[in-house]
C-alpha cells in the first residue's frame, strides 16, 4: 500500500460510490473501505445477487446497478469487509478478517449513512422484535422471518415501513396490524410543505404505488397508539398496546418496529466534530457546508450520514463531496470542478429540498420515549430507563454522567442503541430539552478490535 | 442463476445463497430465532437490526467467539455456532 | 448583594471522589453545618470518571514513609467507610480487599522488587507482603493463564480494588441525605475573601462561606490564584484501553491489567506529561497492551470496547497536599493523585483538619510548608 493516499472514502454506500466515482474522474488516488463483503450500502445491499430482483423496484434497481458498474470502472480501490476503528490526524485504522492495517490520506470522506433511530419499548430485547431494515434484509438474503409465515404486526412511522409492508404482503407474511405512532398533528402541519415532493415525481409515484398496495392488501392501520409491548416467553407471542386509554391484545409472531433514520455520528462525535440538533425530527447531525466540509479540516461527511435526506440524494451529495475533495486538493482547477459537479450539485439540492417533506410528515413523536421505568433502555448492560431517572434525579444530568452512573452505553455498541433514549429520558426528567443534554459519544476503537490486533498495529 | 455455498450451523449442513450475511442465513433460512445471551443478564437475544449496530447477532464463526455475524458474509464450509443455550435460560 | 447570594459554613469546590470524601467527612462529624459541594460540567477533565479503582498501597514512596503509611491507614478504614455509606447512602459499593499483585517478567525483576519490599518493610515497621513465586501466584488466581515469561508477582495482602463510579455516586448520595447541597453542572469562576468570609463566585451565581475547601484537582491551580500564584501540582496523563466483559477471574487485582467487578478488564498504567493533551493516543497505550498479553496471553482475543484517557492531579514530589493556604487558615486545599486509596483517609481523618484542627500525624508533612510556603 501506498504511503499516503489522496481519498480515503469510508462506506461503499451510495454516498460513497457517488464520492469515489466523482474521486476517480478526477484522477486521485482513492480508496474505498466497507465493513460489508460487498458495495452498495443498506439501500443498495445485494443489489448484484439475483435474489435482490424480486424485491427491489426496477427504478432502484436501475439506479444502483448503474452506480455499482461506474464504481467498477472508476479505478478507485476497494476493500471489503473492512472495518474503520480509529483515527490520528491522517491515519485511519482499519481491520479485515485477514489483517488490521493504517491507511493514510490526505483526506477522508465518512459516508457511514443512517441507521434506524433505536426506540425502546417494553420487550424490545425479545427475540423476534426486529427493525424494519432487518426484516427488509432477511427478503433481501432470499430469507424470511424465522417464523416464516405466522402474522406479524409492525409499529412506527416512516417511509420504510411502507416498503416493508408490501414485501411482507407480496411474500405471504399476514400483517396482523400496523400500529402508527406518528404524531397526527405533525402530518396536518407538513401538508403545508407537500408541494416539495412533487419536484421529484419519481419518488411520488413510488410512494403512491406502494400506499395503493397497502391499502389493496386491507392492511389494517390503528393510529394514536401507545405503551407498546412485545410479550412471549424466549420469543414474540404477542403484542399489547394502547389506544384511547384502552390495553389491547394482538397474537403475533413478530414485531417490527421503525421510528425512521438518523445519521451515524458515532464516529463525527468521537472526533470531536462540530455537531448541530435538528429539533423536527430529534437527532444530532454533523455541521458540514453544502461540499460536505467538516469542522475537521482533512474530514468531510457525505450522505445520510450528515442528513437523512434518502439514499438516491446520497448517490449526489457523494459526487459533489468527490469532487470537493479533488479541489480543495488542488488537483483540478476551479472552472473544470464547476462545470464537472455542477450537474450532480442540481440534483442534490432538488432532491434535498423534495425529501424535506419527509422531514415534517414523518417527525418522530416526542411520546415514543415515554419509556416505562421497568424497560430496558441499554440493550448491551440491561440498564432500565428507570435505574436512568433515578441518576438524572441524583444529579448525573448528561449522557456521560448518566452512563457512568449507570453503565448504560458502556456496551459493545456504545450507546448506538441507547443513546438516543438516554439523552431524551434525562431530557424529560430534568426538564431540559434533548439539545441541552447532549449526546453520549462514542470513543475509539468506534468498532471492536482485538487487543493483539490493536497492539499489532502500534507496536 | 443463484450461486449456493454450504456452510454448517450448529452441527447441520445447510445450503444458502452466496453474498447473504451469516445473520441472514441463521434467521431467514434456518429460522432460528435465538442466536445469544447477553453477557449480563443471560436473556436470550437475536438479531435486532443486521446492518452492525446493535451487537445482538454474535456467534462463533470458524472458531472465533463474538462476531457480529450480520457483516460477515456466507463462505464454502463456513462452520457457525450459535452462543444460545436452551438450557440457560 | 446579589439575589442568589447563599451563606455556607463549608462550600466544597469539586464534587469528585476527594472533594464528595471530605465534605462527607465534615458533615459527619457535625450534621449542623450548612455545606454546598460544587461540581463542573462533564465537559471538564475529571479524573475521577477516568480511575481504574484500585486501593493501592504496596510497593511504592520507600522515600517517603510517611506517605506510604498514610495509605495503608486509609486502606484499613474503607471497609467500616463503606458499610457506613451503604447505611446512609443506600448505594453499596463493590470492593475486594483480598490483596493486590504486581506480576514480574524476569527474575532481574523478581530481586529488584524483593529488595524494594525488604527496605520498605524495614522502613514501616510492618509490610504484610512479599515475593510470592509463580506457582504461588497460580495458587492465588488459579482461573487465569499467565504468560510463560511471568515468574511470580509482588504481593500485598492488603491492597484491593472497588468501583470507583459507584463509590463517588455513594458519596454523593450520602451526602444529599445528610443534609449537604449538591450543586451539579455548575462552574466555580473564580475565589475572593471578603470581611472574614469568602465569596465564590459561580455560573449560578456568588456563593459565600466561611470556610472553603478547594479540591478542583488540577482547577486548584487556577482557583488558589487569590493566595498563591504557583500551586506546584501537575497534569500526569494515563490512558487506558477497555476489553469486553469475561468471566471474573481476578479477585485479587493485577496492577496494569486490573478485571473489573463488572468483568471488563482495564489495561494501562501509563505515566505521561503533556501538558493538559488529553487525547488518546494509540501508539502508546499500545505499550502496555504489549507487556498485557506478556501476562496474560487470553487478552489478545479479547475485543476492545473503548480507550479513554484521564489526567492524573500530580503534586511535584508525587505526596499528596491537605493544606491551607498562605494567610488563609479557613481555606483547605487538597491535591492528590490517590483520590480512591485515600478517600476513606480523607472521609475519616482529613474533615477535622478543614475545621480548624492539628493536621492527623501522617498528614503534618503534608501541608505546603514542605514547598517552602508559610502555613
Amino acid at each position: 500500500m501506498a504511503d499516503n493516499i489522496d481519498l480515503l472514502i469510508v462506506g461503499a454506500g451510495p454516498a460513497g460510490l457517488g464520492a469515489a466515482v466523482a474521486a476517480g474522474s478526477c484522477g486521485l488516488d482513492a480508496a474505498v473501505v466497507d465493513e460489508y463483503a460487498s458495495v452498495g450500502g443498506q439501500i443498495f445491499r445485494n443489489i448484484q445477487l439475483p435474489c435482490i430482483e424480486k424485491i427491489l423496484d426496477e427504478r432502484t434497481l436501475g439506479i444502483g446497478r448503474k452506480l455499482v458498474e461506474d464504481f467498477e470502472k472508476s479505478g478507485v480501490k476497494f476493500y471489503p469487509n473492512t472495518s474503520v476503528w480509529g483515527m490520528e490526524n491522517t491515519t485511519v485504522f482499519c481491520k479485515s478478517p485477514d489483517e488490521v492495517k493504517k491507511i493514510s490520506a490526505s483526506k477522508i470522506i465518512y459516508a457511514t449513512g443512517g441507521y434506524e433511530r433505536p426506540v425502546p419499548f417494553k420487550g424490545w430485547t425479545l427475540p423476534g422484535v426486529y427493525t424494519a431494515g432487518a426484516a427488509e434484509m432477511l427478503f433481501r438474503s432470499a430469507g424470511e422471518l424465522p417464523s416464516g409465515k405466522e402474522p406479524v404486526v409492525l409499529c412506527g412511522n416512516g417511509p420504510l415501513l411502507m416498503a416493508l409492508a408490501v414485501h411482507l404482503t407480496e411474500h405471504g407474511v399476514p400483517i396482523r396490524a400496523w400500529l402508527d405512532t406518528g404524531k397526527f398533528s405533525s402530518k396536518l402541519f407538513a401538508s403545508v410543505h407537500m408541494g416539495r415532493v412533487f419536484q421529484d415525481m419519481p419518488y411520488f409515484k413510488h410512494g403512491m404505488h406502494l400506499a395503493l398496495e397497502i391499502i389493496k392488501a386491507k392492511v389494517p392501520i390503528i393510529t394514536g397508539v401507545s405503551a407498546v409491548e412485545a410479550c412471549g416467553s424466549g420469543f414474540v407471542e404477542k403484542v399489547v398496546y394502547t389506544k384511547n386509554g384502552k390495553r389491547y391484545e394482538l397474537a403475533a409472531s413478530a414485531l417490527i418496529r421503525h421510528e425512521g433514520i438518523i445519521p451515524r455520528i458515532q464516529i463525527p462525535s468521537a472526533l470531536d466534530m462540530k455537531l448541530e440538533w435538528d429539533s423536527l425530527q430529534r437527532y444530532w447531525y454533523p455541521k458540514t457546508d453544502a461540499f460536505g466540509r467538516t469542522s475537521l479540516n482533512h474530514v468531510y461527511i457525505a450522505g445520510d450520514n450528515a442528513f437523512v435526506h434518502g439514499g438516491e440524494s446520497a448517490i449526489w451529495k457523494g459526487y459533489v463531496c468527490g469532487y470537493a475533495a479533488a479541489w480543495d486538493l488542488g488537483v483540478v482547477p476551479d472552472n473544470e470542478i464547476k462545470v464537472k459537479s455542477e450537474e450532480f450539485y442540481r440534483k442534490m439540492q432538488l432532491l434535498c429540498r423534495a425529501r424535506d417533506y419527509l422531514r415534517y410528515v414523518f417527525a418522530p413523536n416526542p411520546q415514543v420515549f415515554d419509556i416505562p421505568d421497568d424497560t430496558i433502555v441499554c440493550r448491551c448492560e440491561c440498564v432500565t430507563a428507570g435505574e436512568i431517572r433515578q441518576a438524572a434525579r441524583e444529579g448525573f444530568t448528561n449522557p456521560r454522567e448518566v452512563k457512568i452512573a449507570t453503565r448504560a452505553g458502556m456496551g459493545p455498541c456504545q450507546g448506538r442503541s441507547c443513546g438516543t433514549a438516554l439523552a431524551e429520558i434525562i431530557a424529560q426528567t430534568t426538564g431540559m430539552n434533548a439539545e441541552q443534554v447532549g449526546i453520549l459519544k462514542c470513543r475509539q476503537p468506534f468498532s471492536p478490535v482485538t487487543l493483539a490486533e490493536y497492539c499489532a498495529l502500534h507496536a | 442463476m443463484e450461486t449456493m455455498v454450504r456452510i454448517n450451523v450448529d452441527g447441520e449442513d445447510m445450503l444458502v445463497p452466496e453474498g447473504i450475511s451469516v445473520a441472514a442465513a441463521v434467521l431467514g433460512h434456518k429460522h432460528e430465532k435465538r442466536v445469544f445471551h447477553n453477557a449480563k443478564d443471560g436473556s436470550p437475544r437475536a438479531p435486532y437490526c443486521l446492518m452492525g449496530v446493535c451487537f445482538e447477532c454474535m456467534m462463533e464463526i470458524d472458531g472465533t467467539e463474538n462476531v457480529q455475524s450480520c457483516l460477515v458474509p456466507v463462505r464454502e464450509g463456513m462452520v457457525v455456532k450459535r452462543q444460545y443455550k436452551a438450557d440457560k435460560e | 448583594m446579589l439575589s442568589s447570594q447563599k451563606e455556607y459554613d463549608v462550600i466544597v469546590a469539586g464534587g469528585g471522589i476527594s472533594g464528595a470524601a471530605i465534605a462527607y467527612g465534615l458533615i459527619r462529624k457535625n450534621s449542623s453545618l450548612k455545606i454546598a459541594v460544587i461540581d463542573a460540567p462533564s465537559d471538564i477533565n475529571r479524573a475521577s470518571r477516568t480511575n481504574v479503582g484500585l486501593v493501592w498501597c504496596q510497593s511504592k514512596f520507600l522515600d517517603k514513609p510517611h506517605y506510604a503509611k498514610w495509605g495503608f491507614i486509609s486502606r484499613r478504614l474503607f471497609p467500616g467507610l463503606l458499610q457506613e455509606l451503604k447505611e446512609v447512602s443506600g448505594i453499596g459499593v463493590p470492593a475486594y480487599f483480598e490483596g493486590g499483585l504486581i506480576p514480574v517478567l524476569s527474575g532481574a525483576e523478581y530481586n529488584a522488587k524483593g529488595e524494594y519490599i525488604d527496605k520498605l518493610r524495614a522502613a514501616l515497621g510492618e509490610y504484610r507482603g512479599n515475593m510470592i513465586d509463580r506457582a504461588e501466584l497460580e495458587k492465588k488466581l488459579p482461573k487465569i493463564s499467565f504468560g510463560p515469561e511471568v515468574c511470580g508477582a509482588a504481593w500485598c495482602e492488603e491492597d484491593g480494588f472497588l468501583n470507583p463510579l459507584a463509590l463517588l455516586r455513594a458519596y454523593r448520595k450520602a451526602l444529599v441525605n445528610s443534609g449537604a447541597d449538591f450543586l451539579h453542572d455548575t462552574v466555580v469562576y473564580s475565589v475572593e475573601p471578603k470581611d472574614n468570609a469568602y465569596s465564590v463566585h459561580t455560573q449560578i451565581g456568588e456563593l459565600s462561606c466561611e470556610r472553603l475547601v478547594l479540591a478542583c484537582g488540577l482547577a486548584n491551580k487556577r482557583l488558589v490564584q487569590f493566595a498563591l500564584n504557583d500551586l506546584p501540582v501537575f497534569a500526569d496523563k494515563g490512558q487506558v484501553l477497555l476489553t469486553e466483559r469475561m468471566p471474573f477471574v481476578m479477585p485479587v487485582p493485577v496492577l496494569g491489567c486490573t478485571q473489573t467487578v463488572a468483568g471488563t478488564v482495564i489495561i494501562g498504567f501509563k505515566h505521561e506529561t503533556r501538558g493538559h493533551d488529553a487525547t488518546v493516543i494509540p501508539h502508546a497505550v499500545a505499550q502496555e497492551g504489549a507487556w498485557a498479553l506478556r501476562v496474560w496471553p487470553e487478552l489478545g482475543r479479547k475485543r476492545l470496547l473503548r480507550s479513554w484517557p484521564g489526567l492524573r492531579v500530580m503534586p511535584n514530589d508525587k505526596v499528596a497536599i491537605y493544606s491551607h493556604l498562605p494567610g488563609h487558615d479557613k481555606v483547605t486545599l487538597i491535591n492528590t493523585h490517590s483520590a480512591v486509596t485515600m478517600a476513606a483517609a480523607h472521609t475519616e481523618l482529613v474533615a477535622g483538619y478543614v475545621l480548624g484542627a492539628e493536621p492527623h500525624e501522617c498528614a503534618k508533612e503534608m501541608t505546603l510548608k514542605r514547598f517552602g510556603y508559610a502555613v
